[in-house]
């Protein structure tokens, strides 16, 4: 098993995967379900999150060379474990599909009009197959290369809509705080910040597994002043009414931006940006899932089944919703439970049984081989 | 709909072959045909019925279905 | 030299496998002991039977002055034949009495005539005396004795050491590397005059026997690394080594890859300098050229001008050609995109300008571009086998052509004019011309996928880019490290070129081995006051 993710390879991926969607097509929900506690209720949720995440490590951590996929029925028996993880699976790709839908919506409403949306989803889906099948340290490599330029890119925005900010708005971020509204936040912000849970289904490919949760809570704070960053701009700027309506309301914040005479919109640029992000946790999430099919079914290589799965994200990205409309509901009402469910639920029953059967004092078998290695 | 068979197609051919090639158990390779013959009828009913049935509605009908299990 | 004798492989070269020849290629030189016996006769009819129909192999028969016949047997033009005839050959004759013995003729020649050889040996393998003479050898043989002797007394023709003509600087060396392997290998001594400067040498071709010398820096190579490149060459067992590239094609990690992972050089201080940092270099006879591995994309993007000029200047320098590769790599697709999908993002005037000089011209943005494109690539490479005498009136020629005529007849516009020839500048910065060449060659499909998807259609196509590039590795060093797994420690010579006296550590990736550079602070004398 060669150990080939280090812990800034993690922190690099893991901050790109959370703040561009919350970035790019989260906002508007966030604000539209928590107003002005939005901004908390982010802060509140993160780290909630890491500590939440505390189980998966934990089940994780106790056979660190092993998969939990392949150790995991010994826990809670061979049935209940496939059906976890299948949901796990599901879920996955589930996201994954909603990720590749948002962005090929964002694209086609914005700026590719009149294009098929099968040959926007069909070229991503290429790259990300590409990804995945080159394997998990290119993913992590790639998002160690690009996340410095996208981090400071995405830092540099809110400088530059300073401008048109209602300074005298800001209060009402401390004023406006409802109980109500924070919950609701905080739940979004539980699914977001908690896809840091499926790091564990490969434990055994860190470097430093040891040092994650330190990691995790970094990954959270840098990721969290990045998100903060834009939302509350966009929250001062366009207030919660028109927030809320606005569909991207990071792009809007963008186009007010004059940046000289020399380029008039940036917005463009965005797309390089959010693109190569979006790509990195795509292909993470796909990567995650072909490996857990793989182990479940006892596949010893995952490359054969990089290019079906991805195929069939890119499929169920086209035939998931009818429209937007039914996408934004799908995300702000019925996504939650069943992500929950996936990050945290599940992981904690293993943590159950896992100290029930360590107090019943059952032994392990040393080493299996695996599809991973 | 035709354009998703091919696709798969090609990816099922090009899998068989590759792993032909690198001489892999003939369990594996059935394996992951079949993992690739169910995600194409998968995809294709997707499709098919994206129209009038999807994902979401699912998700909308078994959480609404939870909901009224829980409240009794 | 030590000679580093290739372990055999079981199988043939190559060629009909049907036939039995018991591990031995097809075509193979005659069985290593013919029975000649101790008769010179015999022995000359082996030889001349190898050489039939080569008029230059000259056989000298003479006495010596002891009554033995002998003969010397060499290649005209290979050695010196001032040394084999009046030296070798005049003093056995008049001077050599009661000498029978090889060891004893030797001694006479050596010690006694005081002559000077870089070699010699005493064989009694025909085959190996073959070779001797094959390479530049002259070979003494006696009648009533088995055994030959070898005089390595080459002289043959060399081109003179001359300025680098592909990787001129303006301020450091000016030699460049020659075809010979031996003054290749001295200038490489006179940087590193170090007992850890090592020279392995193997003989790789059937039919050209070229020398090939493995040189690195025992105590900073990593032994792993070495070992892997001697695994890697002993796999190939081709007839001929004409030039360098046919090794690279066979060790590099990904042929099929538009990126190079092997560098070459024809500058002794580049390859001076790669070894110091841990790396391997690769000689091979007749090319004036030599490869050094592993190498990364940031390697590939530096030049041996950044270590000579100021730091800062060079740093400058280096982020220029950081941002004009990209300009080489994207600019007709920026066009392309920006022209079709966003021209929002032109200012407006600018795309008033732009849109007045597409007006006339009846093609898409993309067929302009490709056409441009293609007609300066047709350029480019005829520049190059045009004979120098008619070459600047040709080059004038198709720049009125292709620049001003076409605008004129509305073929292209001006601005697609100025993208071309900005990206033909651009592709010349990158000082590794291989890697020119893979820009070159990824700039079409990038321009097919920004006609059909716009600023998207770049994106994807970067991001494939992207992710090959994360996949490739040059003897296990990542290709794009230190950026991608990040290497903090090598970014001060990557991102931009830290003066001197802060490079305190040689690049981890190779040179983990022995990574101090220098220990002391050699701007402490600023700081000492005393």
């Amino acid at each position: 098993m060669q150990k080939s993710v280090s812990s800034t390879q993690i922190f690099s991926l893991y901050n790109l995967h959370i703040f561009t969607t919350v970035i790019a097509f989260l906002l508007g929900m966030l604000i539209s379900s928590s107003h002005f506690s939005a901004p908390v209720a982010t802060v509140i949720g993160a780290f909630l999150a890491v500590a939440l995440v505390y189980p998966s490590y934990i089940v994780a951590s106790s056979r660190p060379n092993e998969f939990l996929t392949e150790f995991g029925g010994e826990l809670v028996g061979r049935g209940p474990h496939t059906i976890f993880i299948l949901i796990i699976v599901l879920i996955k790709l589930l996201l994954s599909a909603l990720n590749l839908r948002e962005m090929s919506d964002f694209l086609l409403s914005i700026y590719l009009i009149d294009t098929p949306s099968w040959s926007v989803v069909l070229i991503f889906g290429i790259c990300i197959a590409y990804a995945v099948r080159s394997g998990l340290s290119t993913i992590f490599r790639a998002a160690q290369g690009i996340f410095l330029i996208s981090a400071i890119a995405f830092l540099m925005i809110p400088f530059l809509a300073m401008m048109e900010i209602e300074k005298d708005a800001l209060i009402a971020l401390a004023s406006h705080l409802h109980f109500t509204d924070i919950t609701h936040g905080v739940i979004y912000n539980l699914g977001m910040f908690g896809e840091l849970a499926f790091l564990f289904l490969l434990y055994p490919y860190l470097k430093e597994p040891k040092k994650v949760m330190k990691t995790y809570f970094f990954t959270t704070l840098s990721s969290l002043i990045i998100i903060l960053s834009h939302l509350i701009p966009v929250l001062l700027t366009f207030g919660v009414d028109l927030g809320s309506n606005l569909v991207y309301p990071d792009l809007e914040l963008i186009r007010f931006i004059r940046a000289g005479s020399f380029i008039e919109t940036l917005d463009p640029i965005l797309i390089l940006l959010w693109l190569t992000s979006i790509f990195v946790k795509i292909s993470f999430l796909c990567f995650t899932a072909v490996i857990c099919i793989a182990q479940l079914t006892g596949v010893k290589d995952y490359k054969s089944l990089s290019l079906p799965i991805v195929a069939f994200v890119g499929v169920l990205s086209i035939a998931m919703a009818r429209s937007q409309q039914e996408l934004s509901n799908f995300t702000a009402k019925n996504l939650s439970p069943f992500v929950l469910t996936a990050e945290y639920v599940i992981p904690a029953i293993y943590m159950i049984m896992y100290f029930i059967r360590r107090k019943k004092n059952k032994s392990k078998p040393a080493e299996t081989k695996s599809a991973g290695s | 709909m035709i354009w998703i068979g091919a696709m798969f197609l090609v990816i099922i051919v090009f899998e068989w072959l590759s792993q032909r090639k690198a001489k892999v158990k003939r369990r594996d390779k059935w394996i992951v045909l079949g993992i690739s013959v169910g995600l194409l009828l998968l995809s294709e009913v997707l499709f098919k019925l994206k129209d009038k049935w999807n994902v979401t509605m699912l998700f909308e009908f078994v959480g609404k279905s939870i909901d009224v299990w829980i409240s009794g | 030299m030590p000679i580093w004798r290739r372990p055999k492989h079981s199988g043939t070269t190559g060629g009909d496998k049907s036939k039995k020849t018991d591990g031995q290629p097809p075509n193979t030189l005659p069985p290593s002991r013919p029975s000649t016996g101790k008769s010179l006769e015999n022995k000359l009819d082996w030889f001349q039977q190898q050489f039939k129909n080569c008029s230059d192999v000259i056989v000298r028969q003479f006495d010596l002055s002891s009554g033995q016949s002998s003969a010397l047997i060499y290649i005209r033009g290979l050695i010196n034949q001032t040394t084999a005839q009046d030296f070798i050959i005049r003093s056995l004759q008049e001077e050599a009495d009661s000498l029978e013995k090889p060891e004893d003729i030797y001694k006479f020649l050596f010690e006694d005539k005081g002559l000077s050889v870089s070699q010699n040996k005493i064989t009694e393998d025909m085959n190996e005396g073959l070779d001797a003479i094959l390479d530049a050898g002259a070979l003494l043989l006696i009648d009533g004795d088995n055994r030959m002797m070898t005089f390595s007394i080459s002289s043959y023709p060399t081109r003179s050491i001359e300025e680098p003509p592909n990787e001129s600087v303006i301020r450091g060396p000016r030699e460049s590397f020659i075809e010979d392997l031996e003054i290749n290998l001295t200038l490489m001594r006179r940087r590193l005059k170090n007992k850890g400067f090592k020279t392995e040498s193997l003989i790789i071709g059937t039919k050209t026997k070229t020398d090939i010398v493995l040189t690195y820096i025992d105590g900073i190579c990593k032994p792993e690394l070495v070992d892997e490149m001697k695994r890697r060459l002993s796999y190939i067992e081709i007839d001929s080594v004409l030039g360098s590239s046919y090794i690279e094609e066979s060790i590099e990690d990904n042929p099929y890859s538009p990126f190079p992972q092997v560098q070459y050089t024809e500058r002794p201080d580049v390859v001076a300098a790669a070894l110091l940092e841990g790396r391997l270099g690769l000689f091979v006879d007749g090319t004036p050229m030599a490869l050094i591995v592993p190498v990364t994309l940031t390697m590939l993007l530096q030049s041996s001008e950044d270590y000579f000029q100021r730091f800062i200047a060079a740093t400058w320098i280096r982020w220029i050609r950081f941002f004009f590769s990209f300009i080489s790599l994207l600019l007709p697709s920026l066009y392309i995109a920006i022209t079709t999908f966003h021209p929002e993002m032109i200012p407006p005037q600018f795309l008033r300008t732009i849109a007045a000089a597409r007006e006339i011209v009846p093609f898409p943005a993309f067929l302009e571009a490709f056409m441009m494109e293609l007609a300066f690539e047709a350029l480019r490479e005829a520049s190059v086998r045009i004979p120098k005498s008619i070459g600047q009136a040709v080059s004038i020629i198709g720049a009125l052509i292709i620049g001003t005529a076409a605008v004129e007849a509305g073929i292209v516009s001006a601005a697609m004019v100025i993208i071309v020839s900005l990206t033909g500048i651009a592709s010349f910065i990158i000082p590794h011309f291989d890697l020119g060449l893979s820009f070159r060659l990824l700039r079409f499909p990038i321009m097919f996928l920004a006609a059909m998807f716009g600023l998207y259609g770049i994106a994807c196509g970067l991001i494939l880019i992207y992710i090959h590039l994360n996949n490739l590795a040059s003897f296990g060093v990542p290709y794009l490290s230190p950026v991608a797994p990040l290497v903090v420690s090598d970014l001060k010579d990557t991102v931009v070129r830290a003066p001197w006296y802060k490079m305190h550590k040689r690049p981890l990736q190779t040179a983990a081995v022995n990574p101090t550079r220098q220990k002391k602070d050699s701007r402490g004398w600023a700081k000492d006051k005393g």
